[in-house]
């Protein structure tokens, strides 16, 4: 029998798997944390068979967005949650929810969701860009600070060689300042490098990713899609954490309203359920306990 | 199955439309409407309106225990059916055809009697609520627009069709609310009283339906040559507008503190 509402938020949650120092230590110098195998096998082909499903429905009802800086074979489905459940356990999945506490600290929310299809190209899929805007472009990480946003993407197919829509980046950019830039928030001089055959500059590097692995990268990485000459399209999932301070890219409470839906107390904080009882993004009452597992009931 | 069945029914299967499916399907001589539905769903999935939300109904239920809150909330509708009536009025002293005019002089006068069944609700529920000079003073607020006049020609657009998307997004609201007052917990029981408040709110939901279609089928009209995503555009902005305008409302403003949204 499925479990009641009620009794889902009162399962306690397991404790956080954080990071440990040498990985905080990589990704605070790097940029980046590629985590290897968060999902086994058979999660990863049950979630590329729904985001297969997904993809197919949105191609057929025409609810796919193409931005207008990707390629003609490039596009993307957003606020993911909504049309499926099957990602439910994502949200504060054990594998790499911890490592994003660490680096978020508790006041973290989930922020956007995509479904991201990458066909086949001889060019670089997009250029090399920041995230969040113009304005956080400017905001870099400093010391040992909390990261303002930490995205992490699963990768559903194999990238195992490059020029398969490789996630490409350039290692510690994360704290170097962008000098020539647009609304778009791409990396000019870096861009005006790249080769009409889709070589990437020196000085980057494209992930060798397999089917089930996740990468943490926070908002200021200089990153790019490096092309396609796999012949298979590319599928991943992408959720967006950030401060609870910040303005979520998507909203999430028809998900939270949802009545067929079960979720945990800390999996609704992180939608952004900050309770009926003085709810506050600023001051969450008992974000830690929630955040952390210790919270029992709502 | 009753109206109020009916609805429920729909709004559970299908939150996002089922009130203008209902409203269009009783609507004579019927029209499908096709487009205007099509971008409603895809509007409403990409910025819900809090009242399609279980919890929104909840919340109004809990609400509606104080008796106090409910006659605050009939009061407050009150004014705002008078203010909806008079830029209905507005719109339809600009209208761009004899059609357009039509439905929304008969919406207008619809709205301004809308208020006074807010009114006549507050009398039979909270008789001892208002005194007599803050009762007049409300009274006074509704238009009492009649089909004898004439709509004058007035400073404010002709409407637009995002314009038309907040009306329609009202009509719903509105219906929503209905089926809502029907289980709000303060109301009195009795039956002299249970009757007569059946009869004007059963009324009134008949006509809140027919506003809904009626701009629907507006909607789809003025559209017949607008591309499919012009027409989302439009509708993205007559929602988005919508929420804006209502994100204040006491029910919805808790509902998006909770969830931190930011309309």
């Amino acid at each position: 029998m499925r479990p009641s509402h009620r009794q889902k938020c009162e399962q306690q949650s397991p404790p956080l798997d954080l990071i440990t120092p040498a990985e905080e230590k990589r990704f605070r110098r790097t940029g980046y944390l590629l985590l290897r195998s968060v999902l086994p096998p058979d999660r990863t082909a049950s979630l590329l068979a729904e985001v297969d499903r997904l993809v197919r429905e949105a191609n057929d009802l025409g609810t796919v967005l193409r931005e207008p800086y990707y390629h003609e074979q490039s596009y993307k489905l957003v606020r993911i949650l909504r049309l499926s459940d099957a990602f439910d356990d994502l949200i504060d999945h054990p594998a790499y929810f911890g490592k994003l506490v660490s680096l978020i600290g508790p006041y973290i929310q989930l922020m956007g969701s995509e479904i991201f299809v990458r066909g086949t190209s001889k060019g670089t899929i997009t250029g090399f860009h920041t995230d969040l805007g113009a304005g956080l472009q400017r905001v870099l990480p400093h010391g040992d600070n909390a990261f303002l946003q930490v995205k992490m993407q699963l990768f559903l197919t194999d990238l195992s060689k490059p020029d398969s829509s490789n996630f490409a980046l350039v290692p510690r950019s994360h704290r170097m300042p962008v000098s020539d830039s647009n609304e778009l928030c791409m990396v000019n001089d870096l861009n005006r490098l790249m080769t009409a055959d889709g070589s990437l500059p020196p000085g980057t590097l494209q992930v060798l990713a397999r089917p089930g692995d996740a990468l943490l990268f926070p908002h200021s990485l200089w990153h790019a899609v490096a092309p396609n000459r796999s012949g298979r399209t590319r599928y991943s999932i992408t959720l967006r954490y950030g401060q609870t301070a910040l303005r979520p890219i998507e909203r999430f409470d028809p998900v939270l309203t949802d009545p067929n839906r079960t979720l945990t107390l800390r999996q609704r904080r992180l939608l952004g359920d900050f309770g009926a009882d003085d709810p506050n993004p600023y001051r969450p009452s008992s974000q830690n306990q929630i955040i952390f597992g210790w919270a029992r009931t709502e | 199955m009753d109206l109020y069945d009916r609805l429920e029914a729909e709004r559970s299967s299908d939150p996002l439309t089922g009130v203008a499916r209902v409203a269009l399907q009783r609507r004579r001589p019927r029209q499908e409407c096709a487009k205007y539905l099509d971008a409603l769903k895809r509007t409403m999935w990409e910025d819900p309106p809090p009242f399609v939300t279980p919890l929104y109904a909840e919340m109004y239920r809990a609400a509606s225990a104080d008796g106090q809150w409910l006659a605050i909330w009939l009061i407050t509708n009150v004014q705002r059916s008078s203010d909806h009536a008079k830029r209905l009025w507005s719109f339809a002293a600009n209208a761009v055809s004899a059609e357009e005019r039509r439905h929304l002089k008969g919406q207008a006068i619809g709205a301004s009697r809308y208020a006074l069944v807010y009114l006549e609700l507050l009398d039979l529920w909270f008789p001892k609520a208002l005194d007599h000079a803050l009762r007049s003073e409300l009274a006074r607020l509704a238009p009492r627009y009649s089909r004898r006049q004439k709509p004058a020609a007035s400073d404010a657009c002709t409407p637009s069709i995002s314009d038309f998307v907040q009306l329609n997004a009202a009509a719903i609201r509105a219906v929503a609310h209905q089926l809502m007052l029907r289980s709000a917990v303060g109301v009195p029981r009795e039956a002299h009283i249970g009757k007569r408040a059946a009869t004007i709110t059963h009324n009134m939901l008949r006509d809140l339906l027919r506003d809904v279609a009626d701009t629907a089928v507006l909607i789809e009209h003025r559209t017949e040559r607008v591309e499919p995503g012009e027409l989302r555009t439009m509708f993205r902005k007559g929602i988005r507008d919508f929420h804006r305008f209502t994100t204040e409302e006491p029910l919805e403003f808790s509902y998006h503190l909770r969830f931190g949204n930011y309309p």
